[in-house]
């Protein structure tokens, strides 16, 4: 499995920086150009509180605000999974699209909008609907997973299928579906942000791509607030000192999902521990 | 004299190894019961430890009384246990984020009405953290069931 990974944190760069300066938040690593006034990669360390879902930082999206990545390259096959924290967007926004050419040019082949209200996310391959998912809450995170596969002939017909969890007990799925003949787009760019739509800034964290049509990415495990795949009650140590302001979790601290770090989280955490929750 | 020292030698490395320890003293009860003390041994860099046990063979979920599982504790500390897929789970944490004083921390009891007769129990886990979060080194002391 060929994996093209994406991740927002600035991870990769850290060891460029010196040791002395705290951790930075970065879009370096999407290569392609971005939205003429870029979205931020900010965190919990930066001068405000800001929302993230995994590790240090999260995209920041006001309205017109997007990364790109250049990486694909006539992707027939193409799986991606992002983090979303989702707002009452006042119109439908498009905060992914797949493209046929760099830097978010050419035919779209993958489209997913989050509807007005922030309640229902709708996907679109080819230009043609794939689906819609209703119930989402604005305000909330969730993980967005698709796949698609080009129509290469009547024998291989390729497929849409996607799948979204979140706000801690919401899931939603389109199946796999077979695709019509002519829906033979391949994608040579992702966008991800607020590429059309108006209404309160969005955020995003944790994207990956890979070529694999067999394995799914995945989501991260809730409540891991210490990075290491299990929940126990090292989370709910490294939970209060980042309500305490003593560090910043590398991992998934916010169990509830809701754009905070909280003692909710505190508690969530605590509950699947007792219920002996493991990370998937 | 040889043997002395051994004794000794012993002791020390008990005191500096198992630092930080779990202790589970059981007794049972003329009605059958078992009732299981839990004591946590700190060496003053924990604030938190959870533990794991595996419920005993023959027991089910409802037969285990978890009411004291904390009662020793004092106010500062919180803890919570539970009964969850096989396992009887406990934690005990200063959200605080201070560390227990060195020494001996009372708990609890656990109660356990069963007329199986219960094997030695088996701890599962025990994780014992500091302050930054990292997990310290810890062992886990059973007394038989009698």
């Amino acid at each position: 499995m060929n994996k093209i990974n994406k991740s927002l944190m600035a991870a990769m760069l850290l060891a460029a920086l010196p040791l002395s300066n705290a951790l930075a938040c970065t879009i370096d690593a999407w290569t392609g150009s971005p939205s003429a006034t870029a979205p931020t990669a900010n965190g919990p360390q930066s001068a405000e509180s800001n929302a993230r879902y995994s590790g240090l930082c999260a995209l920041s999206a006001d309205a017109g605000q997007f990364v790109v990545d250049n990486f694909p390259g006539a992707e027939g096959v193409y799986r991606a999974r992002f983090y979303v924290l989702t707002s009452a967007v006042t119109s439908a926004a498009t905060i992914f699209k797949a493209t046929a050419s760099d830097n978010g040019q050419g035919a779209t082949v993958v489209s997913i909008d989050l509807g007005a209200g922030g309640t229902s996310l709708s996907f679109n391959q080819n230009g043609t609907s794939a689906g819609t998912i209703t119930g989402l809450t604005p305000g909330r995170w969730y993980s967005v997973e698709f796949l698609y596969k080009a129509y290469v002939d009547a024998a291989n017909p390729g497929s849409f299928e996607a799948s979204v969890a979140g706000n801690v007990s919401f899931t939603g799925s389109i199946p796999a579906t077979p695709l019509s003949a002519g829906n033979t787009g391949t994608i040579g760019s992702a966008v991800l942000g607020f590429a059309s739509g108006t209404g309160p800034a969005l955020r995003f964290d944790a994207f990956e791509s890979t070529r694999s049509a067999d394995t799914p990415i995945g989501r991260l495990c809730r409540g891991d607030a210490s990075g290491d795949s299990s929940l126990s009650i090292a989370d709910r140590v490294a939970i209060n000192n980042e309500i305490l302001g003593n560090s910043v979790v590398t991992g998934q601290p916010d169990c509830t999902e809701d754009g905070a770090v909280s003692i909710a989280d505190r508690v969530c955490l605590s509950n699947r521990v007792l219920a002996a929750d493991t990370c998937p | 004299m040889k043997k002395i020292v051994a004794v000794c030698a012993l002791s020390l490395f008990s005191m500096v190894a198992g630092a930080n320890e779990l202790l589970l003293t059981s007794s049972s009860s003329k009605a059958g019961a078992t009732q299981v003390s839990i004591d946590f041994v700190s060496d003053g860099q924990a604030v938190a430890f959870q533990y794991n046990i595996a419920l005993p063979k023959g027991v089910s979920a409802d037969q285990v009384d978890l009411r004291s599982c904390s009662a020793d504790l004092p106010k500062q500390y919180v803890g919570e246990c539970s009964v969850a897929k096989g396992q009887i789970i406990g934690f005990v944490v200063n959200d605080a984020n201070v560390p227990f004083p060195a020494g001996v921390l009372p708990v609890g009891k656990i109660g356990i009405a069963s007329a199986a007769k219960l094997r030695n129990l088996e701890v599962l886990k025990l994780e014992v953290v500091g302050s930054n979060a990292k997990t310290l080194k810890a062992s886990v002391s059973v007394d038989p069931v009698k």
